[in-house]
C-alpha cells in the first residue's frame, strides 16, 4: 500500500516544554487509524502538526504529492452561532487557495454537494441554519464539508465529544464506509467502540506508540495514559477514565 | 424638511453621508456583531483620537491622520494577538487608552488656541463637507468591493478560521484585511456620530436586523435599511429640535431597537 504521509523524528516544543518527541510513523492509504491518549498528552498537537498549524522544533513531516486532507475540527474551533446555512458550510470545503474574484460555486460543485448530502443522508438539512442543528447533525455537516473535495486522508479531532450514543454509532458506520476510499485518522476516547472499527492505534502521551493492529492490552493503554486506568463499559461504547487527573489541561 | 434638503447644501451632504454610512454599517456592522468584535471596534474608534490629535499637531486634516494612525494600531493589535479565537482584551484596552492619551497630549502640544475636538468626539452630521463625502464614498466603495469580490472566501473565513487555513489560505492576510476594513469604516463614521458613539451605530442596526432574519446576507441588507432610517430620523429630530445630531441619532436608534425588541419578545 502506498504511503501518503511520513513522520520522522518529530519533536514539538511550546516555550521549552516538550509536548511531543521522537514521533515516527507512516500513514498508508485506506488505513483507519485511531489516536488515543490522556488530555494534555499531545493528541491535538500531533494533528495540528500534520495540518501545518504547528511548526515542529525537530524532525519532519513528509507529505506525498497525492495527499489531500479533509478535516473535521473540535466543536469549539468554529463559530457555531454564525448565521450560515448547511449548504454554504459544506460547499466551503471545495474552496481552494487559488482565489478567484467574484467566485461562485459551479454546477459541478452543486452536484458534488448533492452527492455528499446523499452519502451522509442529510439532504433534509441542506437549507437549515447551522445554529438550528443538533450535535449529531452538526458533526455530519462538518464531515460532509471535509469529504466533499474527495480527500485521501480524513482527520477528525474528537468528533464524538458532544453527540449521543446512537448518533455516534451511525457516525462510525459512515466512517467505516469512507475508510474503503480514504485513510482516516481520528482522535477518540471511545476506545471500546473504536477498536472494532480501526486498523491501527496510535497511543500518544508525549511519546507516540504505533500499534499495527487493533488489539490493545490493558498494559498498552496504561502506558499510553501514563497512569493506571479503568475501562468502564456497559456494553459498547467503553470509555476510558484515567484513575488520577494527570494532564488536566486541554491539549 | 424635504423642501429644505433641496435648498441647503449642508442638508444634502448630510443625507448623502447618511446613505453611504448606512451601507458601511450594513456590511461592517453585521460582521462586528456576528464575529463578536464589538470591544475591539470600540477600541479602534478610541485609538483614532490619537490620530486626530496628531493631525492637529502636524497640521494635516485630522481625519486623514486618524486613518493612518488607526490602521497602524489595528495591524499592531493583530500582530500582538496570541489567541486563536478571540482578541486579547488587555491588548485592546492598552491600545484604546494609549490612543486617547496620545490624542490628549498632541492636542495639548498643539501651538496656539486648543482646537475644538467636540465634532470628532460626538460627531456632527450637519457639518459634513464635500471632502468628507469623498472620503466616505471611497470607504464605502472599498468595503462593497472587498466584500463582493471575495464573498465566498469571507464567509468560509468568518465561520471557521482553522478550516480556512486547512484549505490552504493564508488566514493572517484575511485577519489584516478585516481589521483594515473595520478601521476605515469606523473612521469614516466619526464625522457623523463621533468616536464615543460610533460603536452604537455599528451594532444597533445589525442587532435589530437579527430580530427579523437568520441569514447573514439578509442581516446585512436589513441593517443597511435600519441604519438609514435611524440616521435620517436622528437627523430630522436634531434639526427640528436643534439638539446635537450624533447623540440624537444614537438615542433614536436605541429607542427604536428597544421598542422593537419588546414587541418581538
Amino acid at each position: 500500500m502506498k504511503t501518503i504521509l511520513t513522520i520522522k523524528n518529530l519533536e514539538v516544543k511550546f516555550d521549552e516544554t516538550v509536548t511531543l518527541e521522537n514521533v515516527n510513523f507512516d500513514i498508508k492509504e485506506k488505513t483507519f487509524i485511531t489516536i488515543i491518549g490522556p488530555n494534555g498528552g499531545g493528541k491535538t498537537t500531533l494533528i495540528k502538526s500534520i495540518l501545518g498549524f504547528i511548526e515542529p522544533s525537530k524532525g519532519e513531516i513528509i507529505k506525498d504529492k497525492s495527499l489531500k486532507i479533509g478535516y473535521v475540527p473540535q466543536k469549539n474551533s468554529f463559530e457555531e452561532k454564525f448565521p450560515i446555512d448547511v449548504k454554504t458550510v459544506i460547499l466551503s470545503g471545495i474552496l481552494n487557495k487559488k482565489i478567484k474574484l467574484f467566485h461562485s460555486y459551479s454546477k459541478e460543485n452543486i452536484k458534488a454537494l448533492n452527492i455528499t448530502l446523499d452519502k451522509l443522508n442529510i439532504e433534509k438539512l441542506k437549507n437549515k441554519q447551522i445554529n438550528e442543528l443538533s450535535g449529531g447533525e452538526l458533526q455530519k455537516v462538518l464531515l460532509a464539508r471535509a469529504i466533499i473535495s474527495n480527500p485521501n486522508l480524513l482527520i477528525l479531532d474528537e468528533p464524538f465529544s458532544n453527540i449521543d450514543e446512537s448518533s455516534t454509532k451511525e457516525y462510525y458506520k459512515v466512517l467505516e464506509i469512507l475508510s474503503k476510499s480514504m485513510s482516516i485518522l481520528i482522535v477518540s476516547h471511545d476506545i471500546g467502540t473504536i477498536i472494532s472499527h480501526t486498523d491501527d492505534v496510535i497511543c500518544v502521551n508525549k511519546e507516540v506508540h504505533y500499534h499495527h493492529d487493533n488489539e490493545l492490552s490493558n498494559n498498552d493503554i496504561q502506558s499510553a495514559y501514563g497512569c493506571p486506568v479503568e475501562l468502564i463499559g456497559h456494553g459498547i461504547p467503553h470509555r476510558i477514565f484515567p484513575t488520577h487527573n494527570e494532564g488536566e489541561k486541554n491539549d | 424638511m424635504i423642501k429644505l434638503i433641496f435648498e441647503y447644501t449642508f442638508l444634502q451632504n448630510a443625507v448623502l453621508g447618511a446613505i453611504l454610512a448606512s451601507i458601511i454599517t450594513g456590511i461592517i456592522g453585521s460582521i462586528i456583531v456576528e464575529k463578536k468584535l464589538v470591544m475591539l471596534s470600540s477600541g479602534i474608534a478610541h485609538i483614532s483620537f490619537g490620530g486626530i490629535g496628531l493631525g492637529y499637531l502636524i497640521n494635516i486634516e485630522p481625519i486623514y491622520s486618524a486613518y493612518i494612525f488607526s490602521i497602524v494600531s489595528s495591524i499592531g493589535i493583530v500582530k500582538l494577538n496570541n489567541s486563536e479565537k478571540s482578541y486579547s482584551e488587555v491588548i485592546i484596552g492598552i491600545f484604546w487608552s494609549l490612543g486617547m492619551a496620545l490624542g490628549i497630549l498632541f492636542i495639548y502640544l498643539n501651538p496656539g488656541y486648543p482646537p475644538d475636538v467636540n465634532s470628532y468626539l460626538f460627531g456632527d452630521i450637519l457639518t459634513i463637507t464635500k471632502s468628507d463625502l469623498i472620503t466616505i464614498s471611497i470607504t464605502t466603495s472599498i468595503t462593497i468591493l472587498s466584500f463582493i469580490l471575495f464573498y465566498n472566501y469571507w464567509i468560509a473565513y468568518f465561520f471557521d478560521k482553522e478550516f480556512f487555513s486547512v484549505l490552504g489560505f493564508k488566514r493572517k492576510i484575511f485577519d489584516y484585511a478585516l481589521f483594515i476594513l473595520i478601521t476605515i469604516a469606523i473612521i469614516s463614521l466619526i464625522k457623523l456620530v463621533g468616536i464615543i458613539l460610533v460603536i452604537a451605530l455599528l451594532t444597533i442596526p445589525p442587532s435589530m436586523a437579527k430580530l427579523f432574519t437568520k441569514s447573514f446576507n439578509k442581516i446585512m441588507l436589513l441593517s443597511t435599511f435600519f441604519s438609514l432610517i435611524f440616521i435620517l430620523s436622528g437627523l430630522y429630530f436634531s434639526y427640528i429640535l436643534d439638539i446635537p445630531s450624533g447623540a440624537t441619532i444614537i438615542i433614536t436608534s436605541a429607542l427604536i431597537y428597544f421598542t422593537t425588541l419588546l414587541i418581538k419578545k
